[in-house]
């Protein structure tokens, strides 16, 4: 057993660091101080960065144009590039869709979609969720008929609504579960579309949510003609596509770099502003207590996290050690938004107007818009398969239940 | 980073794991419990037939080496079999208390390997827990050697010990780490059990000579040493929890599959299976933070102390909570002595206590995490 990283994993560690430290542009950190909700250039400024260098693909084999990481490696990295509070890069084509292609997709697709999720050219969402079909994601209804288009070539014609699909406004492509065979069993008759965004019938309508960003869109799809070939897997296949991208998606979810960096925003939150009492939170035992119990459970997910690591390194499944990340990941992210929140007291409860890019903190900046992030925050045990769902999960495949 | 364990390591948890199956069923430790024997078939089978006492001791005490991986792994299969033989305060934290701590103690370890002798550190709960306040010890040189008079409250594993280790205080205040024979002339023991079934004693010393070979450290090397004794004692204690719930939940699963009512397992209401789910969620986390404290007692981190404490944080709760559910789940039957859930339940409860409270290490987490330079308390 042992604790420690290699000087070889230092030395990547400071090679990340420096590289970070280096290249991520001011302008990006001073644009997002207030608490401004990132555009889509500002993503993009800091996903081609990172893809000039190689790294956008983090996860990725060499290849298909990934820097070919182990599993500890991407980690630093996540670690390093959260640390360092930059901005997230959309991971919708390369932590989910992309793994999709590189497992069912053709040479053809993977020829034709992967290098630009690489080089950070193409933007992806991903079209799940029906207003019908949420925890029950083989419900959906969204139907595609096979027809012959106009130029003579097989399409498949899409009709349906898709529901709480992130950052859709800024994506170029979107991965689809579609109903291709409504006469079979809720799962059999699912196929996987990759569909351009910019198609004719395609609309992508804001959600107002919790916390006041544009994070969710609806995406209705109205005779959208989608070419035969942008289906991935074999026709009807489409569940064990999503059944696999589940898995990957579970994995980043647990989120302990990020939770990591948050933590020590709080502190320094805490640190910095003084309670109803004069003396500031961090020497006010009662919160003191509520930060240990909240760094404890930290310490024990990143060991699990850890666990998890090792099992996939060694070519193990770390099973329901994924549900367990998913679960208590978010659980322990929540709890760091609430106790965020009450550390910036009425300094976090300021909201910027609508489309106002941001707002001028009246206290300190580690506390700008506490309340709005606490507020979205309630969405991490929903998303990725609810917790319920989880624990469900977790009770049929761990426990045999 | 890795938590794996080497093949060796893997044999023994296999070869201790099969042995206590066999060998000390669930009636045999209510037999041993409800006995006033100081000898145990167990731990002279360790000594003789598994030839394990020595795992994790150092070869000048005729060890084989090991340590605190191979601690966890006999900690966690005596957690499962709720076993009372006295590995943690013996082979664990005596064994740091006396390691490589000159001729008298090495002659005592030695003993220990070869299981003639059992040694107990004579601290436990601590001076002053209990509200005993007369609590503790006061060393004096006296005709060539020293006295030790005072008192020590709830020492575990009392009754079988043949030698002490005690923390004696001289009148400057400088602390001394003691061997006393268990026999020696004035020193007294009330004996008494715990709910887990274990014997403990409150310690009396009335003027027991020793001479100044029996002093194993003073200062602050005898500072240092009962800091890593009680290090690696609280990072043993995680790893009989994550036994003792492993058994209570594997338990509770095939109950909750077996017990019918209105006309189904009961394991088929969602509301039990969720709760089953957080009780294996609990269970692994205690394995994590099991395997990371142990990781860095191994490396000897500078951050062993704080983790330590952490990991005997999180494992109460989640003790507790696997514990408490465990009884729930299995309803009245839960409460039966009957079945060995009530006396595991008994033993998670005591460990919440053993070697300071929750309260107590989550004060001593707090220290290390916001007052980065202040000393950790090892005492409260």
């Amino acid at each position: 057993m042992d604790v420690s990283f290699t000087a070889e994993e230092e030395a990547f560690r400071r090679e990340i660091r420096a590289f970070i430290a280096a290249e991520y542009p001011q302008s990006l950190r001073d644009a997002l101080a207030n608490g401004a909700e990132p555009t889509r250039e500002n993503y993009l400024t800091w996903m081609r960065i990172l893809a000039k260098k190689g790294w956008l693909a983090a996860s990725w084999p060499k290849e298909y144009g990934g820097p070919g990481w182990s599993l500890t490696q991407q980690q630093i990295f996540r670690d390093e590039l959260e640390d360092a509070d930059t901005i997230r890069t959309a991971s919708m084509g390369i932590a989910m869709c992309g793994p999709v292609i590189r497992q069912f997709g053709t040479a053809e697709q993977k020829a034709r979609f992967l290098p630009p999720m690489v080089n950070a050219e193409s933007w992806w969402c991903q079209g799940f969720s029906e207003p019908g079909a949420g925890s029950d994601l083989a419900s959906i209804r969204t139907r595609a008929e096979r027809v012959v288009g106009d130029d003579g070539k097989e399409y498949y014609r899409v009709n349906g609504q898709k529901t709480w699909t992130t950052l859709a406004q800024h994506a170029d492509w979107g991965f689809f579960l579609v109903r291709t065979d409504p006469d079979a069993k809720k799962q059999k008759g699912i196929s996987f579309l990759l569909i351009d965004m910019a198609s004719p019938g395609i609309q992508v309508r804001p959600i107002e949510t919790l916390g006041g960003d544009r994070e969710v869109n609806e995406v209705w799809l109205e005779d959208v003609m989608v070419p035969i070939e942008n289906r991935v897997h074999d026709e009807n296949e489409g569940w064990t596509c999503a059944k696999f991208l589940l898995e990957h998606e579970r994995s980043a979810i647990a989120d302990v770099s990020r939770t990591k960096r948050r933590v020590k925003n709080l502190r320094a939150l805490a640190d910095e502003r003084h309670d109803e009492r004069g003396s500031v939170m961090s020497d006010a035992p009662a919160f003191r207590r509520k930060i240990a119990q909240l760094e404890i459970e930290l310490i024990a997910l990143e060991a699990t996290n850890f666990r998890a690591l090792t099992d996939a390194s060694n070519g193990r499944d770390p099973g329901p050690l994924m549900s367990m990340l998913k679960t208590r990941g978010s659980e322990i992210a929540q709890s760091t938004f609430e106790l965020t929140q009450e550390a910036a007291g009425p300094y976090g409860m300021v909201t910027p107007a609508p489309e106002s890019g941001g707002i001028q903190p009246i206290g300190p900046r580690t506390g700008v818009r506490a309340a709005d992030h606490y507020l979205n925050s309630r969405k991490l045990s929903i998303y990725g398969g609810s917790n319920e769902i989880q624990l469900t999960i977790i009770a049929k495949t761990a426990l045999s239940l | 980073m890795n938590f794996n364990l080497s093949d060796e390591q893997q044999m023994l948890r296999d070869m201790l794991e099969s042995f206590l199956r066999d060998r000390f069923p669930f009636e045999a430790r209510r037999a041993q419990v409800r006995s006033t024997a100081t000898e145990s078939a167990i731990w002279s089978a360790f000594a003789n037939e598994l030839q394990i006492l020595g795992t994790s001791l150092p070869e000048n005490v005729g060890g084989l080496g090991g340590g605190p991986t191979e601690n966890m792994i006999v900690m966690e299969e005596l957690g499962k079999a709720l076993s009372i033989e006295p590995w943690l305060s013996t082979i664990i934290m005596a064994g740091a208390l006396l390691r490589d701590a000159g001729a008298k103690a090495q002659e005592t370890m030695a003993a220990v390997v070869d299981g003639t002798a059992i040694v107990v550190p004579a601290f436990d709960y601590f001076p002053g827990s209990f509200g005993k306040d007369d609590a503790g010890v006061s060393i004096a040189a006296n005709d060539g050697g020293f006295r030790l008079s005072g008192k020590i409250p709830v020492v575990r594993d009392a009754a079988r010990a043949t030698h002490f280790v005690v923390l004696a205080k001289d009148a400057g205040g400088g602390q001394a780490l003691v061997i006393v024979a268990a026999d020696a002339p004035g020193l007294e023991l009330k004996t008494y059990q715990l709910v887990d079934g274990v014997g403990c004693a409150d310690l009396s010393l009335n003027g027991v000579e020793v001479e100044e070979s029996a002093i194993v450290a003073r200062g602050e090397e005898a500072a240092d040493r009962m800091a890593e004794a009680f290090n690696a004692g609280v990072v043993g204690l995680c790893a009989e929890a994550l036994g003792i719930q492993r058994m209570l939940l594997q338990w509770t699963v095939e109950y909750a599959k077996q017990r019918q009512q209105f006309g189904r397992p009961i394991g088929e209401f969602q509301v039990l299976q969720h709760r089953m789910a957080r009780m294996l969620i609990k269970v692994e986390e205690t394995v994590s933070m099991t395997y990371l404290a142990t990781a860095h007692l191994e490396n000897r981190t500078s951050e062993r102390a704080k983790i330590a404490s952490a990991a005997k944080v999180m494992i109460d709760q989640a003790g507790l909570f696997v514990g408490q559910q465990a009884v729930q789940i299995h309803g009245g039957m839960g409460m039966s002595k009957e079945l060995p859930i009530a006396d595991y339940l008994s033993r998670l409860n005591v460990i919440a206590q053993q070697l300071g409270s929750t309260d107590f290490h989550f004060g001593r987490y707090e220290a290390s995490s916001f007052e980065k330079k202040a000393a950790l308390p090892v005492t409260a």
